[in-house]
């Protein structure tokens, strides 16, 4: 939900290794959870950067990293990827390695996608992100999958 | 007839010189105990400002009661507060740690802090740093603090939970195990 963003970030890992300095690594390991109001991401390794004491990056790394994310409209959005980039000012995703999206509209397929939290733009391909593969759900599928 | 008295009364002697040993050696016992626990020598109300090989300034310490065993050479303190500087030419900001009990080791390399554990410092922002805990190991020469017990880190719009603390005082890196953490946005 667009408001995920005001919330706090509550991060659970085996293992943290973290410099209280800003704009200093704080790297999580093993494990990696994440919750965000509806937001709600798992992987290996977090590595999570802030400024001014407010957190501008967090990446993460998994096989794959996944996340979730009910929309505004109450829709579920599904992605997973090896790689997954969440600038947190500018509440957008980036999705890179085996990058893959489910939402009720379709599923999106492509070696990196970007997703952006304010809008619910999902943006694929482009930037040497290889060949996009999509699937658009017929209408009334759409409906019963967004519930 | 008489064997059997003759053995009666040796039982009874036998149990006289044993109960005779067993007095003499508790007096001998807390003779000793006391002077093991009788400190060399104790202060009061001090502050004390420990310097290392270098003649550098290791650390200070205040509390109202300072107590030192003869034996190991090592210090008890009640309620320390004990200051580490930074390293010379270092951007970390002193550590102010406290505890309800202390104890440091006969070479000063090692403090052992017990019970409602608090160290304070700012990072290299300005900002305040706490550690909390029920036990902290400081080793001020190398600038460094672990902890086996639960462990706290906070700091403005960050709570850190965990275990197993590894400190490094002076670029404030922090390694913790089973970590929970809350990142909150800070008032603007």
């Amino acid at each position: 939900k667009s408001s995920d963003r005001n919330q706090p970030m509550d991060l659970d890992a085996d293992s943290t290794d973290c410099s209280i300095n800003d704009n200093a690594p704080c790297t999580f390991r093993g494990n990696v959870n994440i919750v965000q109001g509806t937001l709600n991401i798992r992987a290996a390794t977090a590595d999570v950067r802030r400024s001014n004491g407010e957190i501008q990056t967090v990446k993460l790394t998994g096989a794959p990293a996944t996340m979730n994310q009910e929309l505004d409209d109450g829709s579920q959005f599904k992605a997973r990827a090896s790689q997954v980039d969440y600038d947190v000012t500018r509440e957008t995703v980036v999705l890179t390695g085996n990058a893959f999206v489910e939402q009720p509209s379709g599923n999106i397929a492509s070696d990196r996608i970007v997703y952006n939290m304010k809008t619910g733009q999902v943006q694929s391909g482009g930037q040497g992100g290889g060949r996009v593969k999509m699937r658009l759900n017929p209408k009334n599928s759409q409906q019963q999958g967004g519930g | 007839m008489n064997w059997r008295a003759l053995a009666t009364a040796l039982l009874l002697v036998g149990a006289a010189l044993s109960g005779w040993a067993l007095w003499s050696q508790r007096e001998r016992d807390a003779g000793r105990a006391e002077a093991v626990q009788r400190p060399d020598y104790v202060l009061h109300d001090f502050e004390l400002v420990v310097l290392d090989k270098q003649g550098r300034e290791s650390f200070t310490l205040r509390a109202p009661l300072l107590e030192r065993d003869p034996q190991v050479k090592t210090m008890a303190i009640a309620t320390p507060l004990f200051l580490i500087p930074p390293r010379p030419g270092g951007n970390g900001g002193a550590w102010e740690v406290r505890s309800r009990s202390g104890w440091v080791s006969a070479d000063n390399e090692e403090l052992r802090l017990r019970g409602a554990v608090r160290a304070e410092s700012v990072d290299a922002e300005g900002r305040p740093i706490r550690i909390a805990t029920e036990q902290l190991n400081v080793f001020p020469q190398a600038k460094r603090a672990t902890s086996g017990v639960p462990t706290t880190v906070t700091q403005p719009g960050l709570i850190l939970n965990g275990r197993r603390l590894e400190a490094d005082l002076e670029s404030k890196r922090i390694h913790l195990a089973e970590v929970k953490v809350r990142y909150e946005r800070t008032a603007r």
